[in-house]
């Protein structure tokens, strides 16, 4: 239940001084600066041993990397990520009774827990959930009696003696096949897709309902929420986000665009209108605006791996509320307040409107965020030391420690801080994973994503 | 069916900024964070942040057209022409009040209408019909006290009904995005009511109900809302399979980029087609007809601008080959060209088509 880190992270943490340095050690996709939309990086996620990285982009595809095997002798760096497996997740469709397409970009993909040799997925775009199956292989058959080495088929006229074929060994494959397509029960966009932990079910939701899902049945799901109201005029609030609990199989939560949280319970009724827990922070009306609702529409939840927390993301800082106490968090970290005072032109020009992730460490206490002009920010629970980095290609060399960050809010400008004025708000830092054990993390940029490992001595 | 895809593809060279999908995913180039003058816009009951620093705004008052410009070229995502205030100021004296976007004009076309007075977007662009000399000047006295906190929340409610207009025809708008987009202007709509800012402009308006002005807001929402059945179907397991559904969506998204444009003819065409539409076309007409056309008249009085097109629409090219002024706003919005009185032949045909669709 505790994953093994080293004692000095155990105890420090992340932050700056003694504490964990974190180095460049990987960066993968294109170099040139002209984005291929098809390109860009829709969601990231370790499974859970952390031997795999999955990605997803908004071409439809997910490219899953794997962990080389740690080389015993030299413990410098642990093992690097190399592509495993590329395959076209989903394809862009054409919904033609409302003339719209539907877009193929893979909005979340989780994994399943291990059980044989093959690994499994899900992903989804806005309509569809799809089950894969990835599975190696690394012999094939050989000495068919009717069928020559490269297909063909023989005449059986030829054939004067028998043979039993025998498994000879080749050069891995990975094979990736669809194995399930859950389709055609969401009116809406899904944005979350989650994995109960009895392992057989599984969540989806899109932005006014849930439904509830057994991973070998395809042509049903129980709906378990729905907010949409009878008169759409009325609508003023919908789903962002939804995630099981990660020991409890009847729990839930589902966060909503008016900065809400709402745990229920599948075992009170069978459709969860009536939340059983709802987490509220009151307003601080000091800091009331025309855009407190949308800065307080919350982008993101994460149960923590207890199980006790969980954290959601809103669009100026990072909070974490104890399962226990519902009128506020425990804890709030705020990723970028000098943005406040801009959140009329983020507005315009919709950056507001931009969804973060946010993550755990493994074992829960650091949380990790994304920012603009690709820096991302982590929040160490322990010290309340918090840290800004930048992935960037500047600290290409490996092993590099990356230098914090840090950005100046208002007045004179020390040497090595931005300024606001010159943060870049198309370089966007929405997806950050966290490896379940190790420290090592993965940050998606618009196209491109970076590992960075703690300093190993 | 051939997929419309390509109109991505199809995009002309990088002048255009046209957002498809909701987020900039195209600007490869840095593009840095430049004004640094608006403040939060805080309710005047909150203390202490109250000093909205007028800034560029302040001066923009006096001064605005190439203050404007500027600042559309550099802040705005839509592209906005730089197209000079000439092209729209029809002999009005009247300074704008906008951070760079232009939502629509406030005249209507009709000049025997006496709801040509809309303080709700009192920008100037009223053009010049006899007889509304002093509703213009009375406007114009009332604009230069209207103090800067006004202008700013005024500028917010334009750039929010402009945002929720651009609906994206071919991909769903993303419905948070929406629904927080309409929560704002609802906000500001509240806010404006309780100042009493938010004056009738028809007489039969100043004895609804407030929540009456402001449930007409969601019609703005409806092109994004509309598509996924906005009606309720108790009947139909929607959760279940998308089917019974989508049944009932074919009519309202075939007419959904239409219907706008419909409504527009609706207001000055004949109206006895009204009961054979759609519900959501139906309620939309009501509305313009019966409820506070105010802010219908902002959307669809896009008087003087020729029909656009689907393609002109989506490709993000205004101007010159057009007979009329261009502003890039109202052309770019899909849901607001209105046939101008040079288009009787479009509205015949319009009228005809939409009795086609209406019919099957």
């Amino acid at each position: 239940m505790f994953p093994k880190l080293s004692l000095r992270s155990m105890f420090h943490g992340a932050g700056g001084g003694n504490d964990i340095q974190w180095c460049f050690s990987q960066v993968k996709g294109a170099v040139d600066d002209d984005v291929a939309e098809a390109d860009i990086i829709s969601t990231v996620e370790f499974n859970h041993s952390g031997e795999l990285l999955a990605t997803g982009d908004k071409g439809g595809r997910v490219v899953i990397f794997q962990q080389e095997q740690e080389n015993k002798i030299q413990s410098h760096s642990r093992g690097e990520y190399n592509v495993y497996s590329t395959f076209q997740s989903h394809e862009p469709e054409f919904d033609y009774l409302k003339s719209l397409e539907i877009e193929e970009k893979i909005n979340k993909i989780r994994w399943l827990p291990q059980k044989n040799a093959a690994q499994f997925l899900l992903s989804t775009n806005d309509k569809t959930i799809k089950l894969w199956k990835i599975s190696e292989r690394d012999k094939r058959p050989e000495g068919y009696n009717l069928k020559e080495e490269d297909g063909r088929y023989r005449d059986p006229t030829t054939v004067t003696t028998l043979r039993v074929p025998v498994f000879r060994p080749m050069d891995l494959m990975v094979e990736a096949s669809p194995r399930r397509i859950f389709a055609n029960a969401h009116t809406y966009h899904i944005n979350s897709i989650s994995i109960n932990s009895d392992y057989e079910t599984y969540l989806s939701a899109d932005d006014l309902r849930i439904n509830l899902w057994h991973l070998e049945i395809t042509d049903r799901s129980f709906n378990i929420v729905d907010i949409k109201p009878a008169n759409m005029e009325e609508l003023t609030e919908v789903i962002t986000a939804a995630e099981f609990h990660p020991n409890s199989c009847n729990t839930f939560v589902y966060s909503s665009s008016k900065g809400t949280i709402r745990l229920c319970d599948m075992r009170a009724s069978a459709l969860c209108d009536r939340h059983s827990k709802l987490f509220e922070e009151p307003e601080d009306p000091s800091n009331r605006s025309f855009f407190s609702e949308i800065i307080s529409s919350i982008s993101d939840v994460k149960f923590s791996h207890s199980g006790r927390y969980m954290m959601t993301r809103d669009y100026l800082s990072v909070k974490i509320w104890d399962l226990n106490m519902e009128n506020r968090p425990v804890e709030t970290y705020q990723v970028h307040e000098y943005l406040r005072s801009k959140l009329c032109s983020l507005y315009e020009n919709d950056c507001i409107f931009d969804k973060f992730e946010c993550c755990w460490n493994g074992s829960d206490s650091v949380v990790m965020t994304g920012s603009y002009n690709n820096f991302f920010r982590m929040f160490d629970r322990n010290t309340k030391r918090d840290i800004t980095l930048e992935a960037s290609r500047e600290n290409n060399k490996p092993r590099t420690v990356l230098k914090p960050r840090k950005v100046c809010a208002s007045g004179k400008r020390k040497k090595d801080e931005i300024s606001v004025d010159s943060l870049d708000f198309n370089k966007k830092i929405l997806h950050t994973a966290w490896h379940p054990k190790e420290n090592i993390i993965a940050v998606a940029t618009t196209n491109n994503l970076y590992i960075f490992q703690d300093k190993v001595n | 069916m051939p997929r419309p895809r390509g109109f991505e593809q199809e995009a002309p060279p990088p002048a255009r900024e046209w957002p498809i999908s909701g987020r900039s995913a195209r600007r490869a180039q840095r593009r840095p964070f430049v004004d640094a003058e608006w403040r939060s816009l805080a309710p005047p009951r909150a203390v202490g942040r109250s000093s909205l620093s007028g800034g560029k705004l302040a001066a923009a008052a006096v001064a605005v057209a190439e203050q404007r410009t500027r600042r559309a070229a550099s802040r705005v995502r839509i592209v906005v022409t730089k197209a000079p205030t000439a092209c729209w100021n029809r002999g009005s004296p009247l300074p704008r009040f906008s951070c760079g976007l232009r939502v629509g004009r406030t005249g209507r076309r009709d000049p025997d209408n006496r709801s040509l007075k809309d303080t709700m977007f009192a920008r100037g662009l009223k053009r010049k019909c006899v007889g509304h000399e002093e509703d213009v000047e009375g406007a114009l006295a009332g604009l230069k006290t209207v103090s800067s906190y006004s202008l700013q929340r005024q500028s917010l409610l334009d750039m929010s009904l402009v945002k929720l207009q651009l609906c994206h025809m071919l991909v769903e708008p993303n419905l948070c995005r929406s629904v927080l987009i309409a929560n704002t202007v609802r906000q500001i709509q509240e806010e404006m009511t309780q100042d009493g800012t938010w004056r009738a402009v028809a007489p039969q308006a100043a004895e609804r109900a407030p929540l009456d002005r402001l449930v007409s807001t969601e019609i703005l929402c409806r092109a994004a809302w509309g598509q996924e059945g906005a009606h309720p179907a108790p009947g139909l397991g929607d959760g279940h399979t998308q089917g019974p559904v989508s049944d009932l969506c074919p009519v309202t998204s075939a007419q959904a980029p239409r219907h706008p444009q419909s409504s527009a003819w609706e207001m000055d065409g004949p109206r006895e087609n009204r009961g054979s539409f759609h519900k959501s076309l139906d309620q939309i007409f009501e509305t313009l007809e019966t409820k506070n056309p105010s802010c219908m008249e902002e959307l669809f009085s896009d008087v003087d601008s020729p029909y656009y097109d689907l393609d002109t629409v989506l490709t993000g090219m205004m101007g010159g080959a057009r007979s009329g002024p261009c502003e890039g706003l109202e052309g770019l919005a899909p849901a607001t060209p209105a046939p101008s009185s040079s288009c009787k032949s479009d509205l015949g045909e319009l009228d005809h088509v939409v009795e086609i669709l209406v019919e099957t």
